[in-house]
């Protein structure tokens, strides 16, 4: 299969230029919060400074004095996204998203309409610029590994073609840490001296095989230019989404519940006979950047009540960091009722109610704070032996 | 045989109830309570019932002795609390069933 691999580094960086150009002429940071903590994604400036994703924002800025902080705006990045997706799918029904700024798609068949892989690859460079105003780099080759390697090599706004049969030439001088295996075994390859691709295919299959085990034989096939790791195409599923704007901007967690329960009310006419698999509240700041929140559930819901609820414990949980001009809700992945034996009783709805909730605690804290009391030695003249608290796991 | 695995167990998952807590007491000579220190006040008490005791797995390695007082403070509601004849201390504890 011929793939094309659509490379945007460095991705909501890339955003925050395109915004505001004038932070292309100092080293940039995109924190992880409106109040940053840690870096979410950095310049290549920022990087040269040695300012890496993760580390804090006070040794970001230590490493890197002159370098601006801005807050992210996750809402912005996704949409830009979103649409870049949406103009690839016009090229090729199958595009896989794998991550912001990384998409695969399948291009099998496509050189023929586009006179070449070349003119092919202009084409998927003009669709990103004209849906985000991004440059992107481009790889295409067969399998995924080797069109990532391809886009890798090519610089920003231009693409770089692999032929069939070619793929282990081209791989052979490229750095190791290229290999998308675990880090540990790109240690262990620097270990025994092997720099390049080309050094660890000169290796035999067994040789690989007895120092790295399974790990082995993947190494071997991606030295070689062989993954048949297969593309994962996105769903198309029209999301159901409902947005209010705002008078004035709204602070008070209650206040934006309200709000969010409106916004569910307008979307239950349409989702009856459905169930909602994800929920994604997104606001607009007072500060004029977005905010997100992004719930995915453990199973389908569909009921008002419930998710109210998960709604409920949502913004509780995860409030906007300040202020909402607008907030927007959003349920995705959308699939059929499913069925569950319900009791009629008032003590079974309770009963349910509260396994939901010990549910979502548990996914909060990763154990459940609430407690049954169950009987150890009633009996006992000695009170603390009578009962014990054992952690409720619904 | 289970090898140790040199970890903490979670001790979320089970806790106890009615554990007591140690208080601060003045007892008379026949160790009945006269006062007890409740959040930072010393405060006078009047024995609300007959003292009744516990004297529960002697045969064990840690046995339990034990005598209980029903009293009521002068600011609060009504409290147990006992004696522990082993260690010395006074415990408040909840005794109701």
């Amino acid at each position: 299969m011929r793939i094309a691999f659509v490379s945007i580094p460095r991705f909501p960086c890339a955003v925050e230029v395109l915004r505001r150009p004038e932070l292309a002429r100092r080293p940039l940071i995109v924190g992880d919060a409106e109040a940053p903590k840690r870096v979410l994604d950095c310049s290549h400036r920022a990087g040269d400074e040695h300012v890496r994703r993760g580390m804090t924002i006070r040794q970001a800025l230590g490493e890197c004095p002159e370098a601006i902080v801005v807050p992210p705006d996750p809402v912005l990045y996704r949409a830009k996204w979103e649409s870049i997706l949406d103009a690839l799918g016009d090229l090729s029904p199958e595009v896989e998203g794998e991550e912001m700024g990384c998409a695969y798609v399948n291009i099998s068949g496509l050189e023929a309409r586009y006179r070449g892989e070349g003119a092919l690859a202009t084409q998927i460079i003009d669709t990103v610029r004209v849906a985000s105003g991004l440059d992107a780099s481009i790889g295409l080759s067969r399998g995924k590994f080797v069109a990532f390697a391809a886009a890798t090599c090519s610089a920003l706004g231009r693409g770089r073609v692999v032929l069939a049969g070619s793929e282990d030439i081209f791989l052979a001088p490229l750095d190791v840490r290229l290999l998308p295996v675990e880090p540990e075994v790109i240690s262990r390859l620097r270990l025994f001296g092997l720099e390049t691709i080309g050094e660890v295919a000169a290796l035999s299959l067994p040789e690989l095989q007895s120092q790295f085990g399974l790990a082995g034989r993947r190494l071997w096939q991606l030295a070689h230019g062989i993954d048949d790791q297969p593309l994962r195409p996105r769903r198309h599923s029209a999301p159901l989404q409902a947005s209010l704007s705002l008078e004035s901007p709204v602070a008070g967690i209650d206040m934006m519940i309200a709000i969010a329960r409106q916004l569910l009310s307008r979307l239950q006419p349409s989702l009856s006979g459905r169930a909602a698999r994800e929920l994604t509240l997104q606001a607009e700041l007072t500060s004029g950047r977005g905010w997100e929140h992004h719930v995915v559930f453990r199973e389908p819901v569909s009921e008002a009540e419930r998710l109210t609820f998960l709604l409920r414990s949502a913004l509780t949980n995860f409030p906007p960091p300040n202020a909402v001009r607008s907030l927007s809700l959003r349920l995705g992945g959308l699939t059929g009722e499913i069925g569950k034996q319900l009791s009629l009783d008032r003590k079974g709805r309770l009963q349910r109610q509260l396994e939901e909730a010990i549910r979502q605690l548990k996914a909060r804290y990763g154990y459940s704070p609430v407690y049954r009391c169950v009987d150890v030695e009633p009996w006992s003249v000695i009170p603390e032996q009578r009962q014990i608290l054992v952690e409720s796991d619904a | 045989m289970v090898r140790h695995t040199g970890t903490t167990p979670d001790t979320r998952r089970i806790r106890r109830l009615k554990t007591p807590l140690v208080l601060v007491v003045k007892a008379s000579q026949d160790g009945v309570p006269l006062c007890l220190k409740l959040r930072g006040v010393w405060q006078d008490v009047t024995l609300l019932r007959r003292p009744w005791r516990i004297d529960q797995q002697w045969w064990r390695a840690e046995p339990v002795r034990r005598d209980y007082f029903r009293v009521a403070p002068e600011d609060g509601p009504p409290l147990t609390l006992y004696h522990d004849a082993l260690s010395g201390e006074w415990y408040r504890q909840e005794y109701g069933s």
